[in-house]
């Protein structure tokens, strides 16, 4: 990087109106939020919404302290959390380790195909009564659901992304005497890497949903189970608590994968 | 003086099937490449060039025929194929990291390589960082890595625009040279198969038989690719290749 004394006029300016653009999105973006809780704030002091069923961003604090202090907060977002990570990296590494199979054997490729383009169709909360029944109505459920929801679509998209790697570049690989394991780790798998991350992308809001309709079905605990039971007894403080939590919650997650890509992926930008 | 047969096809065939029917690419090829020649295959496109080339690298079983080909073969394609997660040292190191040679020593060699033809302060850049005709000479060296003893260039420089590729032609033939390479070039740029090579095999349409072989012939030996081009023969050369290709009738 050269030192800004080095820098022309031109430049100078330049980048000063990159940062005052960047500074402003920022700042309105805060605005923009603190706008909305202050607005949903007044409207329900003010009696122009109803607060029993809109609750009230002030209420929603209060909920959060009184739950922070019998510590249920922590056990209802672990909970939630807990259950996301392990759908997540089982979808994730069970999809992986099969996609990888079926770029193996061509031939179970072509006999799967069918199977998982109706799998893929069919929406998994529908197998959520018959999960409850086999494993009973506890994590276990929940967990498998989301690794359902998120497992056929990694097989698919990282499937995709191994044959769509560029023939020529396998057959130079096959020049220099390379075999299919050593063609798998030297081109296949890096060059499958940004289609990978983009799958963990996807594969992480999955598994929320997948942990969420879990818990709405069965639980005792987590996020899912305050939504449902507070939407259940009218609570609307705790659901909308609990809404913005899991928005926290997914929003880090999904910034530690994308942390993750731009690890990863150094060699692209 | 006899100089050593380094590529031999006797009467070699391919057909190739599929479910939609058969093709045959190849009908009959009778190929001679001796050591440290330059031999050039020249034909219309889709007559089965580069199946040659495959079949030679060991990639492709031919249908008839026999194959013999004394040493190590170094494959070069049209396009680079440089893996952009590695570095410009890195991908050249692929050859040797496959075949399990010792990589210190391999190393050594490639950066050596690289210093010698302009890419001593690229070691550590990435392939989307060099320009065309870095990308290619890169793309080279990966392929000299392995310290082939023939080289097979399947349009190495078609990618490339008509600035560069002269450039890179005149580069790539340098560093043949040096290197005392014997080396068959696919192309079907008869101006570039003849200022690159010491015969040159014209094939039919498909399916291929070898309509003719040239040897050419320099009035000044020693030149490069480019400065072959002035050559008062090339023109000669050209016209009877052309006549012979009868791309007219593809038309």
């Amino acid at each position: 990087m050269p030192k800004s004394n080095h820098l022309s006029p031109q430049r100078r300016q330049y980048l000063r109106k990159q940062k005052i653009q960047r500074i402003s999105i920022f700042t309105t973006q805060i605005a923009v939020l603190a706008a909305f809780f202050w607005l949903w704030e007044v409207a329900a002091d003010l009696k122009w919404i109803d607060s029993f069923v809109t609750s009230q961003p002030s209420r929603m604090w209060q909920t959060m302290l009184t739950m922070h202090s019998t510590g249920e907060l922590y056990l209802h977002v672990w909970t939630t959390v807990w259950e996301t990570i392990i759908g997540f990296t089982s979808g994730t590494i069970g999809g992986l380790v099969i996609a990888i199979i079926l770029w193996w054997s061509p031939f179970l490729a072509r006999v799967a195909d069918p199977y998982l383009v109706v799998l893929n169709a069919l929406p998994k909360v529908a197998l959520g009564p018959i999960l409850i029944v086999w494993l009973g109505n506890g994590q276990p459920a929940i967990i498998v659901m989301a690794l359902l929801i998120s497992i056929i679509v990694t097989i698919i998209s990282m499937l995709q992304g191994f044959l769509s790697v560029d023939e020529d570049k396998i057959r130079l690989m096959q020049a220099f005497g390379a075999g299919k394991v050593t063609i798998f780790a030297k081109v296949i798998l890096p060059a499958s890497l940004p289609n990978m991350i983009s799958a963990l992308k996807v594969n992480v809001g999955l598994s929320w949903v997948g942990v969420i309709m879990g818990e709405f079905l069965v639980s005792k605990a987590g996020l899912g189970h305050l939504i449902i039971y507070g939407g259940q007894v009218f609570h609307l403080d705790l659901v909308m608590t609990s809404v913005i939590i899991l928005a926290l919650c997914a929003a880090v997650m999904y910034v530690a994968v994308a942390y993750l890509e731009s690890k990863l992926l150094r060699w692209q930008s | 003086m006899m100089r050593e047969c380094k590529v031999c096809l006797q009467d070699v065939a391919m057909t190739f099937q599929t479910l939609e029917g058969e093709t045959e690419a190849l009908r009959s090829i009778t190929l001679d490449v001796y050591e440290g020649e330059f031999v050039s295959i020249v034909g219309p496109s889709g007559c089965g060039k580069s199946t040659i080339l495959n079949i030679l690298a060991g990639l492709l079983e031919p249908t008839r025929g026999s194959v013999k080909v004394q040493g190590k073969v170094g494959y070069m394609f049209q396009k680079d194929h440089l893996f952009e997660w590695r570095n410009v040292l890195r991908n050249c190191l692929i050859g040797p990291e496959i075949q399990k040679q010792d990589l210190k020593s391999a190393r050594a060699y490639v950066e050596q390589l690289l210093r010698k033809y302009g890419l001593g302060d690229f070691l550590y850049h990435y392939p989307r960082q060099l320009s065309g005709g870095m990308r290619q000479r890169v793309a080279l060296i990966r392929t000299l890595a392995i310290c082939p003893d023939i080289l097979l260039l399947d349009e190495p420089f078609s990618a490339l625009d008509y600035q560069t590729r002269l450039t890179v032609v005149d580069e790539v033939w340098k560093i043949l040279r040096q290197e005392k390479m014997t080396a068959i070039l696919v192309t079907h740029d008869i101006a570039e198969a003849i200022s690159l090579s010491d015969r040159i095999y014209v094939l039919s349409r498909r399916p291929a038989v070898v309509k003719n072989i040239y040897t050419i012939e320099r009035t000044v030996p020693g030149l490069t690719p480019l400065q072959n081009r002035k050559d008062e023969r090339f023109r000669i050369y050209f016209d009877q290749i052309w006549k012979e290709l009868d791309i007219h009738a593809e038309i």
